[in-house]
């Protein structure tokens, strides 16, 4: 298992260079300039020169990105050209946000998605199962731009029960965990409902019945512990992107998190915090996937000896 | 409590170059001059200045004091002016400020400014807010002599107080800004209670919910200037006939009632009325059948034009609208909705057609210089359509080295009128300040450039602000 770590971690490695690359490389070459964006447009020819030297963007694009990356082995992500703060202090007093509000959203989701699921399959085609597919439905059909806005309007302005925006208090987190939380919980339910009534068919599941195994046992036992792999796979994927900035909910809700982060830099095309960023991201994205297969794996036997 | 749509960037005032970090900074600083709703320049920190001659301005400071006590005094001016000469920080000083061959202390109330040649737009220049020497030698010196002192700036929220040292000191305890970057959720913030002031950061199409939910809704005639620019290397659009056309074919009036919510004014050209630079001719009339008859006589064949705009929702539909008018005369266009620094990017390089743009804070009409000197394309300039013409080259360049107010008036009305002949720009509209704030919120005066300084004289009329939240 330890050797099967760190040889994951030990792949992650490239896995970062090359997302860093990929992103920087587009980056620069999509039109914008942040000597521009910074300046505006009033300012002459040499003072843009000058800031673009002082700035450290008059050296060719992959030079900024080799000295980008041996900053980093040195653990100094640069700074960033807007605000002149360390990179490293910006992404880092965003992450408690990100991970508030992941964690919130992955604990309703599950207190959700699991009994949901797990109810769907025991009653296929029952009111219950239905309820699922119309949740799902909703989840696809209102986007979090469209159920943040509605539920800001019903439970911050019409019944003034949480504040509408902002990051004070455990109150400010139950509409943007919710937001995000319902639509993972639809995806969850969905993929625990097909994964149980596949393995609720297995020849394992079969034997436990015809040992004349309680229902409910067989059901936790033998039938959950299968089509908990697939759906770890799927929780796992969802956390990633969570953790990677929900940037849709996190505007709606003036959420200081790490998505809004990004998207400020790239706007104003600020390579460093844009890198900067795009590390935190990847290594966050890789971080939970490994998690994922760990947790898989001691789920899973097979898994296991393949490792 | 103050709603902003993006975080201030810089809260130190030489390096305030965002919307956001300006009105923050306006508030926490002041400058030896500022200016009034004709955008004329008055006395701020100095009481008043005298130009001997063209090169030299000399400003007598009235009685003031900085946030940690300290008196301003000419030479906490000198150490601010002085501090410009670092490559980082003169970069984003104002244009006119590079022309300061010397800055001086003559005494303790006297400071004399000496010119490389002579700058009309000098006076605007010295808004900059003045520093004290003893931390203007630092790269982010947060203290001013406004009316409120900077308390925390954190990652959502930037908090102000009403400054001990300000006279007469402000009637509110402090301003707290919000950042709140989506606009439905600003609004709906605003509904709550928990945000008291947004100034141009709501939606047109929300204004009437918000007047029914009890806020007060102010409009005062604003000087931002939208525009469309052309590219005049076109050969298409190098045709007057077919600017003229696309200026008869916009239906301003429509555009303004029915998708700014009537909170525009159809413009003639980059100043409004109230500005003492806004010159005679009057808007291009709404006229489709000129505009097809000019489109015929052009005979440009069915030319496709590309109109890039910015992709925040109304700027695109505003687009879509402007190319649907443009379709309706002969004149096919599509509309390219892009991220701001792409469209930016875009503009400068020159690779557009026709875009849709606005010109912000613009208060000296030495800005034609910028705009439509042969001289002035990118990057060294924003006359980023290629235009060119003699007179104006000529007129432009010698109003800016000229301090007589009417003799500046008359070449700027010539540059006006010419301007409106040749359509270098298509002028849409300038747009109102909309105010939207808590009706206890009292003696708030929107300002045209749509700064917060009347903050300073508003009140609360009973109850705390912001209880609910």
């Amino acid at each position: 298992m330890l050797r099967y770590a760190s040889l994951r971690l030990a792949l992650a490695l490239p896995t970062l260079l090359g997302v860093l690359v990929v992103v920087v490389a587009l980056l620069h070459a999509v039109p914008g300039d942040p000597v521009d964006v910074i300046l505006g447009e009033r300012a002459s020819r040499a003072d843009r020169d000058a800031l673009r030297a002082e700035l450290g963007l008059d050296r060719p694009a992959w030079r900024q990105l080799t000295d980008f990356v041996a900053g980093t082995l040195r653990g100094d992500l640069g700074r960033s050209l807007t605000t002149s703060r360390p990179v490293s202090e910006l992404v880092l007093e965003r992450y408690p946000a990100t991970f508030e509000l992941a964690g919130a959203a992955l604990a309703i989701a599950l207190a959700i998605g699991v009994p949901l699921g797990v109810a769907a399959a025991a009653r296929p085609g029952s009111r219950v199962d239905r309820l699922g597919v119309l949740l799902a439905a909703l989840h696809t059909a209102l986007p979090s731009f469209c159920l943040g806005p509605l539920l800001q309007l019903a439970f911050a302005v019409e019944l003034p029960l949480f504040p509408v925006s902002g990051r004070r208090g455990l109150a400010s987190l139950v509409l943007p965990a919710t937001t995000l939380g319902l639509g993972m919980s639809a995806v969850l339910a969905r993929q625990l409902r097909s994964s149980l009534l596949d393995a609720l068919a297995l020849d394992c599941v079969r034997t436990a019945r015809a040992k004349g195994l309680a229902p409910a046992r067989v059901f936790l036992h033998h039938a959950l512990p299968n089509a908990a792999t697939a759906t770890v796979t799927v929780l796992g994927l969802q956390l990633g992107g969570l953790l990677a900035g929900a940037i849709v909910t996190e505007t709606v809700f003036s959420w200081p998190g790490l998505g809004r982060l990004l998207v400020q830099a790239i706007g104003a095309r600020d390579y460093p915090l844009v890198q900067g960023c795009v590390l935190a991201v990847a290594a966050t994205y890789v971080a939970v996937n490994l998690l994922t297969d760990l947790v898989q794996a001691a789920i899973d036997p097979r898994l296991r000896e393949h490792v | 409590m103050v709603g902003l749509d993006a975080a201030p960037t810089s809260l130190d005032p030489r390096t305030a170059s965002d919307a956001s970090s300006a009105l923050v900074t306006g508030l926490v600083h002041r400058g030896l001059t500022s200016t009034d709703a004709a955008g004329e320049p008055v006395p701020d920190l100095a009481l008043r200045w005298e130009s001997p001659d063209p090169l030299t301005w000399r400003f007598h400071l009235g009685e003031a004091r900085f946030q940690n006590g300290e008196p301003v005094r000419a030479e906490d001016v000198v150490a601010t002016y002085r501090s410009l000469a670092t490559p980082a920080l003169e970069a984003r000083a104002h244009e006119a400020l590079e022309l300061v061959a010397d800055v001086a202390a003559e005494d303790a109330r006297t400071v004399r400014f000496t010119l490389r040649e002579p700058a009309a737009a000098f006076l605007y220049a010295t808004r900059l807010g003045v520093l004290p020497a003893s931390c203007a030698a630092g790269p982010d010196c947060r203290i001013g002599a406004g009316p409120f002192r900077l308390e925390a700036a954190g990652i959502d929220a930037v908090r102000l107080a009403a400054s001990a040292t300000a006279d007469p000191p402000p009637a509110l305890p402090g301003i707290l800004f919000r950042i709140s970057p989506d606009s439905v959720s600003r609004a709906l913030a605003l509904a709550r209670g928990t945000i008291d002031l947004v100034q141009n950061a709501v939606e047109p199409d929300l204004l009437p919910w918000l007047r029914e939910q009890g806020l007060d809704v102010l409009a005062t005639p604003g000087s931002t200037f939208h525009y469309l620019g052309l590219d005049l290397r076109d050969p298409v659009l190098a045709d007057p006939r077919v600017r003229r056309a696309i200026a008869h074919a916009i239906d301003r009036e429509a555009i303004v009632r029915w998708v700014l919510g009537g909170h525009a004014r159809p413009a003639s050209g980059l100043f409004p009325p109230e500005h003492w630079a806004h010159t005679g001719p009057d808007a291009y009339g709404y006229d489709p059948a000129l505009a097809r008859r000019l489109v015929a006589e052009a005979r440009i064949g069915r030319p496709r034009l590309t109109l890039k705009t910015s992709n925040v929702e109304i700027r695109r539909r505003i687009g879509e609208v402007i190319a649907a008018m443009l379709g309706e005369v002969g004149i096919a266009t599509e509309v390219r909705p892009l991220e701001w620094a792409t469209l930016y990017g875009d503009v400068r390089r020159g690779s557009f057609d026709l875009f849709a743009l606005a010109w912000v804070g613009i208060e000296e009409p030495d800005h034609y210089h910028a705009i439509l000197h042969s001289r002035m394309t990118p990057p060294r300039g924003s006359n980023r359509g290629g235009y060119a013409d003699a007179e104006v080259d000529l007129l432009t360049t010698k109003a800016r080295h000229i301090t007589d107010r009417d003799e500046r008036r008359a070449l700027y009305r010539r540059v006006a009128e010419i301007a409106h002949r040749d359509l270098p720009f298509v002028p849409l509209w300038w747009v109102d300040n909309v105010v939207v704030k808590n009706k206890r919120l009292d003696g708030f005066v929107p300002s045209p450039t749509g700064d917060l300084r009347s903050l300073a004289a508003a009140r609360w009329s009973g109850g705390t602000p912001g209880a609910s939240s």
